[in-house]
């Protein structure tokens, strides 16, 4: 075989394997689908809509609510879950720009909105240190949903592992209910494709705190991608399995392009069907 | 050709080193592995939520941090300057020119070496991951295997293996790990093609892949990962876990034998294309 040839063979077997290797969609991260609600569904919104404030985080911004309102329109949600607001007047003024005709419910930084069914605030706390709402949901059909919304601490594992622990007690410490879930930005990453995450204090006690959330919940979010900027998976959907499950493989995930001036989240959606 | 390169492989005492050099590497795992199980999961420290249990830390877990940390950092130094002193290596020391006096083409030349070094790389690779378990089971513990999410991004949720089922995934590891080594192997193979001194190219192909092993598990590089051979090197983890997804595995092994044969390509059209004095 003359040398020309065994080189072009070279650069057509490397060729043909980077067919098979890249040329077929990734490890199915591809994101919320965007697809239309089913009917009977329950979607779920959690979002960050905060920004990143230079790296300490503030609140939304009065010019970005109208973009932000206007995603909340589109998405058609059930009940949707925001984290870093300025306060209840910002709520109120998000729920009349995304349609209206939504119920309100807040405590701090953390707001629910309810476009159907009925939605109470059952407790409203400062969980380690970091808002958390436990919020009761009857949807139209009569199901009877606990959720519960946790922000947790960006920088220190330590008081995330107790906002998290608290919260994850505090649902499952609720009988009675047809189904519950957790949600909210616990500001975990342990996503497989960063070997290490460079923002954590103590990523051993982040894996004890999703570890400890997960023996009873299940991630619904998992494998569906970065949540937030750069490149993390920040915002989760704990359901109880006893009683939710996702509609589909790909009913859950963050819906991209959506973020506006610093915010750092995608909203994290999840469409859920009542087992 | 071939037992010329088996005898000058052995003569270079490199694998005796490489051996070394990771038996070391072993007992400091070792020492780690006991000081960080007293200290963290023997009530130590301070978690008030937790789903610790002691019972994890064994055999088969000592091997998979051992071997992960051995495969990422050391095992692909060895591949870089193994590849990266065939040509070179052969060329400072005047002794290429002597082999091409024979009649043997650049292509057999470059495709033999490369051959015995992925076997070399093979057979140390195998050397380790049984020092590995031997080490593992004998001085840490039998028992079964689970992997946590979050540990060296090994798995997205709770993976429970048996140990008869983990011994067997580990002998299936063993040949999926060398797939990464031979593109490393190929890729210091590149700059034994361009350059004369082994010297120089051991250090090129191991600091560049040393920056592409850090840039690939950084967060703000995420438009950058897919493009670098670096991010697939550990796919081999997915064997480690209760169900294999085939398909991911042969993805990733696909991604990685096209960088390698693309890195081997490259070589060949500069050897091939140089002037040898």
């Amino acid at each position: 075989m003359s040398e020309g040839l065994s080189e072009a063979l070279l650069f057509a077997a490397a060729g043909l394997f980077a067919l098979l290797g890249f040329g077929v969609p990734g490890l199915g991260e591809s994101g919320w689908d965007g697809a239309l609600r089913q009917a009977g569904s329950l979607r779920v919104v959690t979002w960050n809509v905060g920004g990143t404030g230079q790296g300490s985080g503030r609140a939304l911004e009065r010019e970005h609510e109208a973009a932000v309102a206007q995603t909340l329109a589109a998405l058609d949600f059930d009940l949707a879950f925001l984290q870093e607001l300025s306060g209840r007047s910002q709520l109120e003024r998000l729920a009349a720009d995304a349609g209206g005709g939504l119920r309100l419910l807040s405590s701090g930084s953390v707001g629910v909105l309810a476009r159907r069914g009925r939605a109470r605030l059952l407790h409203a706390d400062q969980e380690g240190g970091r808002p958390m709402v436990l919020i009761q949901y009857q949807s139209d059909a009569g199901d009877d949903v606990l959720a519960a919304c946790v922000h947790a601490h960006p920088w220190s594992a330590q008081e995330r592992n107790a906002a998290i622990g608290a919260a994850v007690t505090r649902l499952l410490e609720q009988g009675g209910h047809d189904a519950r879930f957790l949600c909210g930005d616990l500001n975990l990453d342990l996503d497989r494709r960063a070997r290490q995450d460079l923002f954590t204090d103590d990523e051993h006690l982040d894996v004890e705190t999703y570890g400890h959330a997960t023996r009873q919940l299940v991630d619904a979010g998992l494998r569906s991608g970065p949540t937030a900027e750069p490149d993390r998976r920040l915002d989760y959907v704990l359901i109880d399995p006893a009683g939710l499950e996702p509609v589909s493989a790909s009913a859950v995930g963050p819906w991209r392009g959506r973020r506006v001036g610093d915010m750092d989240h995608h909203p994290l959606v999840a469409d859920l069907r009542l087992r | 050709m071939i037992s010329f390169e088996w005898k000058k492989l052995l003569r270079s005492r490199r694998p005796l080193l490489a051996f070394l050099a990771l038996a070391l590497f072993l007992l400091l795992m070792l020492v780690g592995f006991y000081t960080y199980a007293r200290t963290r999961t023997g009530g130590d420290a301070d978690f008030r939520y937790t789903f610790e249990n002691r019972s994890y830390f064994n055999g088969l877990t000592f091997t998979v941090y051992a071997f992960y940390f051995g495969f990422l950092l050391i095992l692909p130094i060895f591949a870089a300057t193994e590849g990266s002193t065939q040509l070179a290596g052969e060329t400072q020391a005047g002794s290429l020119s002597l082999l091409l006096t024979r009649p043997l083409t650049k292509s057999r030349i470059l495709l033999v070496k490369s051959g015995v070094a992925l076997v070399y790389l093979t057979l140390l690779t195998g050397a380790f991951l049984a020092t590995c378990l031997t080490v593992g089971l004998f001085f840490v513990g039998w028992g079964d295997l689970d992997l946590y999410p979050g540990v060296l991004a090994m798995a997205d949720r709770h993976q429970h293996l048996e140990q008869t089922q983990a011994l067997w995934r580990f002998a299936l590891v063993w040949p999926a790990a060398c797939v990464p080594l031979f593109t490393t192997l190929a890729f210091g193979l590149v700059f034994s093609s361009w350059m004369r001194s082994p010297v120089n190219a051991a250090a090129t192909s191991v600091a560049l892949y040393l920056v592409m092993h850090i840039v690939s598990g950084v967060h703000f590089f995420a438009e950058l990962r897919p493009y670098l051979f670096t991010s697939s090197m550990g796919y081999w983890r997915e064997l480690l876990h209760e169900r294999i997804d085939v398909s991911a595995v042969l993805r990733e092994a696909a991604k990685l034998l096209a960088f390698g044969l693309f890195f081997l390509a490259l070589a060949h059209a500069r050897f091939r294309r140089r002037e040898e004095r």
